[in-house]
């Protein structure tokens, strides 16, 4: 009995062994075709490049956070120099009213 | 130099928007994810489709891999997998199969030439295979053509290495089985039907 067993276990084993080695030559590695891969892989990459440039949400609110940030900054230091060269220019003028004066003044005397 | 990259270091790369990292991935996997779709398909067509589709769905989510365990060759064939077995699905809807004693499948597959120059019985031996249950017809399909070890396998069908062993026992009885019956699988092209 146990000599009936260990043949037909020897039996199936060559079997299934044949079997092995017939689908080990029947699944030849298929080659794809180069355009398809060559298509697929342009395809990929370049649709990879595209998301390099768009941003995600969050990214872009900073980056909006950012410039509106810097363009308040420039147009607060901007407004200020104005404003300084606009006083100057005031003080300027009021000098210069003084100076007026002042000569007006001395003039009648030298007449004198 | 980026061909020097292992997997894990073109993924994190990939996975921060490095398109030519993914790129590197593309080249290693292609061929194998070809292959192992084209022979659970058995026509070009429909392994050029569901490849394209393996590979933008691994780019679309590939910021969101993370490595439990699970390579990132599994984890592309088990896309794969996913995949293929929607396709089935779907398909088994549309094909006609009959379960007589000879058993008539129709294939109107578009097959390389490789495959053309098989015998009949080579090709029905293939067509054979894709009756096969999902399971078992992954399981040959990785090991015959990708040649993976049980344990990669057990990976990829999310299965212990000890069940990998008997499903692939189990399946090699079944081919046997039904080869050893005598069934004929006569391949209908182009509408042909033949009456035993």
């Amino acid at each position: 009995m146990k000599l009936k067993l260990f043949w037909k276990k020897s039996k199936d084993s060559n079997e299934l062994g044949i079997l092995e080695n017939q689908l080990d030559i029947l699944f030849l590695p298929v080659a794809p075709q180069i355009e398809f891969v060559q298509g697929l892989r342009n395809e990929l990459v370049g649709d990879s490049k595209k998301h390099k440039l768009t941003l995600s949400p969050s990214k872009m609110r900073n980056g909006l956070i950012w410039v509106g940030g810097v363009a308040s900054v420039f147009i607060m230091v901007m407004a200020g120099l104005r404003a300084i060269i606009t006083l100057l220019g005031a003080v300027g003028i009021v000098q210069q009213i003084n100076k007026q004066n002042q000569s007006t003044a001395e003039a009648p005397l030298r007449i004198a | 130099m980026l061909l020097d990259l292992t997997d894990e270091e073109a993924l994190a790369l990939a996975a921060k928007g490095d398109s030519e990292a993914f790129g590197v991935l593309y080249d290693r996997y292609i061929d194998r994810i070809y292959n192992y779709i084209f022979y659970r398909t058995g026509n070009q067509h429909d392994a050029e489709d569901l490849t394209s589709k393996v590979f933008i769905r691994a780019m679309k989510h590939i910021s969101n891999y993370t490595d439990r365990g699970v390579p990132l060759s599994a984890w592309l064939y088990r896309i794969a997998h996913n995949l293929v077995a929607n396709w089935h699905r779907d398909n088994s809807r549309k094909q006609d199969v009959a379960l007589d004693e000879g058993m008539w499948i129709n294939s109107d597959a578009e097959l390389p030439e490789s495959i053309l120059m098989r015998s009949e019985k080579d090709q029905g031996i293939l067509l054979l295979v894709q009756s096969l249950p999902e399971d078992r017809q992954s399981l040959l399909v990785l090991k015959f053509v990708e040649h993976l070890s049980n344990a990669e396998i057990g990976q990829i069908m999310d299965k212990t290495e000890g069940a990998i062993k008997s499903l692939y026992h189990r399946t090699l009885l079944s081919l046997r089985e039904e080869l050893g019956n005598g069934n004929k699988y006569h391949i209908l092209k182009n509408g042909e039907s033949k009456i035993p």
